[in-house]
């Protein structure tokens, strides 16, 4: 039961049977539209179809538009909707929408009856008139396109085959790459390596039987690519030295990961890292020259234990800093803890080089002087590559030292920042050629250099002042690390 | 009464009220409307204008006409809120005892004028809220109710910066409208200059009284509103906040707050109220369209953007009107595709 008055309830079926006329209608127009595209399409195959062409597009079209309006008309209306418009349409103030949703209303007010009765009175009382308007989609508007084309391929002859419109470039240049590799074949049946019949391959009982009698058989054209997966063989230019050098080259390279050295493991047992930690953990937050007496004493005592097994100069620098604190000279200590610090550092340096951490060019130049030892025989610590000089011991190295056993020179470059001592040193021997190999300069070695810098830079105010105590942290962190 | 006759008598009602009070005051037809479609709504007014347009003489002359009691509070610095709400005063019986009573302040009445309510520190701006909100006032601990209806009427001037507090946003929301009074054309002006600058003056009588407004109050509560046209009503709401997902450009780009629950209410309130006046028995979208302007203006915030660039709020409001019906189609165009 709907409950609303026989008035609203025939306005609203007459909304909805113009709302579907218009639905179709505006269905039809869209419809038409895609079945004369695929008018067009079929016309354009008219010298496959044939004389069908015609009579299919026209079908095509006519599909189209009654399909749209098929589905136009059976969408459903919905009852609000249709309301709503009526009340558009008729400028009824959404009177017919409202009176829609409370007729149905279990508890209506005094009002609602009122609106009931005004809304249908209302409606007695108003001229049948349109109240859909007639809305033209864009598909329509459009559809003269490809009508006009569809009569003009309809009239005109049929359009040639496709396979005749491809470029000739684009089959020359397949010839071209065609002849390329018939060239290239001709090349390496001429260099005599190979005679025709090499082409193919042996039956497998003859292979067996020249493996047993110990020769190996003859590699035919199309296994060398499978063997040295190297499509350089192919090429016309490749020879199989250029192979060889460049197995070399890619052993060499892997033999020098071998040479990679454990960072973590390296910082983490660093007696310089201690020391920097010992000397965080007393100056809490403050900075060198804030420090009382009583901790630079502490941290004097540290630097002592720590580097006491290492160099005996060390323990003169820490005995001039305890010196320094007894007749108060507080900068003389830290100049004296400084030097000791930088020898701690060098000491470290030095046990990563033992550890060949770094490249150490002393002992390649000396070899370089004694003049070309035994290649292979021995590294820097005089120990072996493993398998080269038997009875002399085993190297540290699982494989032996990759440089020998690949016979390669290493090479110089320049890395910044390198320090020997207290000079500067801008060469450092890297192992590798610059452009394959990053330097592999410990950062401790020249972090306290570019911390140096950064505070030159600060003091001499070349860092907004905004940045100091970034720029500050970032070296902290650094130094943590 | 059977429901038209309620409907006329509140059309008869409503255009004689307006009539006494166009006695006196010229053109503005806009604010008065607005403000006798605040007062049915049971709501409060804030009228904003330049001195000098007649914000005073127009609420004067409402309370003239009706049959309620009447007070106006002249918002000072130094106003205090015991001035506006009253306070307990000593006062000594016949017997020579003496003991506290509570001495009302201006805001019993029927209709309060506050006038220039933005010269008032925001301690005594907030005195108000209780009252405009839920009809009572606490002093001293005893909660008094106001007399009802309870209709407050308040008018600030929005040039004058100086010495001035502007209301803050609890107190604004407690408007159901904001109107803004415009200035005169030359007609009006002509006209004005005839009525105060002779000897006769106009007299306004009584046409109404206080049950009579709460009975239309009822009234109005009563009109149907259509599902879409409250649904209309929530959207144009929360397309002036930023965070909506649908809210249009210009409120993204220059709102920070958008309007509270209290402009829908003032929205669907209105719209009933104009739907009565026009003898129409539902609320319609264009009731909706009408008041959006007065019922959301001083409820949305614009951003440092809109302040800088100097938004009019009422434009933003027009482009959320144009911008929101997404549910509410106003061609065939989405009912046919």
């Amino acid at each position: 039961m709907t409950g609303y008055p026989a008035a609203i309830e025939r306005l609203l079926r007459r909304v909805r049977v113009e709302l579907r006329l218009r639905r179709a209608e505006r269905g039809a127009w869209r419809g038409a539209f895609w079945g004369a595209l695929a008018a067009v399409a079929a016309l354009a195959m008219k010298g496959a179809i044939g004389a069908l062409a015609v009579p299919l597009a026209l079908a095509l079209l006519g599909i189209g538009a009654l399909a749209g309006a098929l589905l136009g008309a059976c969408r459903r209306v919905d009852t609000l909707d249709a309301a709503r418009l009526a009340d558009r349409a008729l400028r009824l103030d959404d009177r017919v929408a409202t009176s829609l949703e409370y007729a149905g209303a279990s508890e209506r007010s005094s009002l609602v009856g009122a609106l009931l009765a005004d809304t249908t009175a209302r409606l007695e009382a108003l001229p049948p008139r349109r109240m859909v308007a007639r809305v033209v989609p864009r598909e329509a508007r459009a559809l003269a396109l490809p009508v006009l084309a569809a009569v003009v391929l309809a009239a005109a002859p049929p359009l040639p085959d496709p396979q005749t419109l491809i470029p000739e470039w684009f089959s020359a240049e397949a010839k071209a790459r065609r002849d390329q590799n018939l060239k290239n074949l001709a090349m390496l049946q001429n260099r005599g390596t190979l005679g025709p019949e090499a082409l193919r391959r042996d039956p497998p009982a003859n292979r067996d039987a020249a493996e047993g009698a110990g020769r190996r058989p003859p590699a035919t054209a199309a296994e060398n690519p499978a063997l040295f997966q190297d499509k350089a063989l192919i090429k016309p230019s490749a020879d199989f030295s250029s192979f060889v050098k460049r197995s070399d080259e890619r052993l060499r390279v892997l033999g020098e990961t071998d040479k990679l050295p454990d960072l973590r493991s390296d910082f983490a047992s660093s007696k310089y890292r201690a020391l920097l930690r010992k000397r965080d953990e007393l100056s809490a937050g403050l900075r060198a020259r804030q420090l009382s007496p009583k901790k630079l004493a502490e941290l004097l005592t540290e630097m002592e234990r720590l580097g006491r097994k290492i160099d005996e100069e060390l323990g003169e620098d820490v005995f001039d800093g305890y010196d320094a604190l007894e007749r108060g000279q507080t900068d003389e200590a830290l100049e004296a803890m400084e030097n000791a610090l930088s020898r701690l550092r060098e000491q470290e340096g030095r046990g990563r080089d033992a550890r060949r951490l770094r490249g150490g060019r002393e002992p390649d130049q000396a070899a370089r002087d004694d003049g070309e030892r035994l290649e292979g025989a021995f590294d820097e610590s005089g120990m072996e590559g493993e398998g080269v000089a038997p009875g002399l011991g085993r190297s540290t190295d699982a494989k032996g030292r990759p440089r020998a056993r690949l016979r390669s020179t290493p090479y110089t470059s320049g890395v910044q920042g390198a320090q020997r001592g207290r000079v500067p040193l801008y060469e450092t021997q890297v192992p590798g050629s610059t452009s394959r190999a990053d330097g592999q300069l410990p950062s401790v070695g020249v972090f306290g250099q570019y911390r140096r810098l950064m505070e030159d830079a600060i003091a001499r105010e070349q860092v907004p002042r905004d940045y100091h105590e970034q720029i500050r942290d970032y070296f902290k962190s650094l130094n943590e690390r | 009464m059977s429901a038209p006759a309620q409907v006329e008598s509140f059309v008869r009602a409503f255009t004689g009220l307006r009539a006494e009070v166009e006695k006196l005051i010229v053109g503005q037809a806009e604010i008065i409307t607005g403000v006798l479609t605040g007062m049915f709504a049971g709501g409060h007014v804030l009228l904003e204008g330049v001195p000098g347009l007649g914000k005073t003489l127009l609420v004067k002359t409402l309370a003239q006409s009706l049959d309620l009691s009447f007070a106006r509070v002249q918002f000072t610095p130094d106003l205090m809120p015991a001035d506006i709400i009253g306070t307990n005063v000593v006062v000594e019986d016949a017997g020579g005892g003496k003991h506290f009573q509570y001495q009302p302040g201006p805001l019993f009445a029927h209709i309060v004028l506050a006038d220039e309510i933005n010269r008032a520190t925001p301690k005594t701006q907030s005195a108000l809220l209780e009252g405009m909100q839920e009809q009572a006032v606490t002093v001293g601990g005893v909660s008094r109710p106001l007399p009802s209806p309870f209709f407050v009427l308040a008018t600030q001037n929005p040039i004058e910066m100086q010495g001035t507090y502007p209301l803050p946003e609890a107190q604004l929301d407690r408007f159901l409208f904001k109107l803004q009074v415009r200035y005169p054309a030359i007609e009006e002006l002509n006209a004005i200059l005839d009525r105060t600058t002779q000897a006769h003056t106009a007299t306004v009588q009584r046409v109404m009284d206080g049950p009579t407004v709460l009975g239309f109050r009822a009234l109005i509560r009563d009109v149907p509103i259509a599902s879409h046209v409250r649904d209309f009503a929530t959207r144009v709401v929360m397309a002036t906040h930023p965070q909506w997902e649908h809210a249009p450009e210009t409120t993204r780009r220059y709102v920070r707050y958008g309007a509270s629950p209290r402009g829908a209410q003032a929205l669907v309130l209105g719209a009933k109220v104009r739907a009565l006046t026009q003898g129409r028995y539902n609320a319609s979208l264009e009731d909706i369209r009408a008041l959006a302007a007065p019922a959301l203006r001083h409820r949305v915030i614009l951003n440092f953007a809109g302040e800088s660039e100097g938004i009019d709020p009422d434009t933003l409001i027009a482009q959320v009107l144009d911008g929101a019906p997404a549910g509410t189609t106003r061609t065939a165009e989405p009912v046919l595709s």
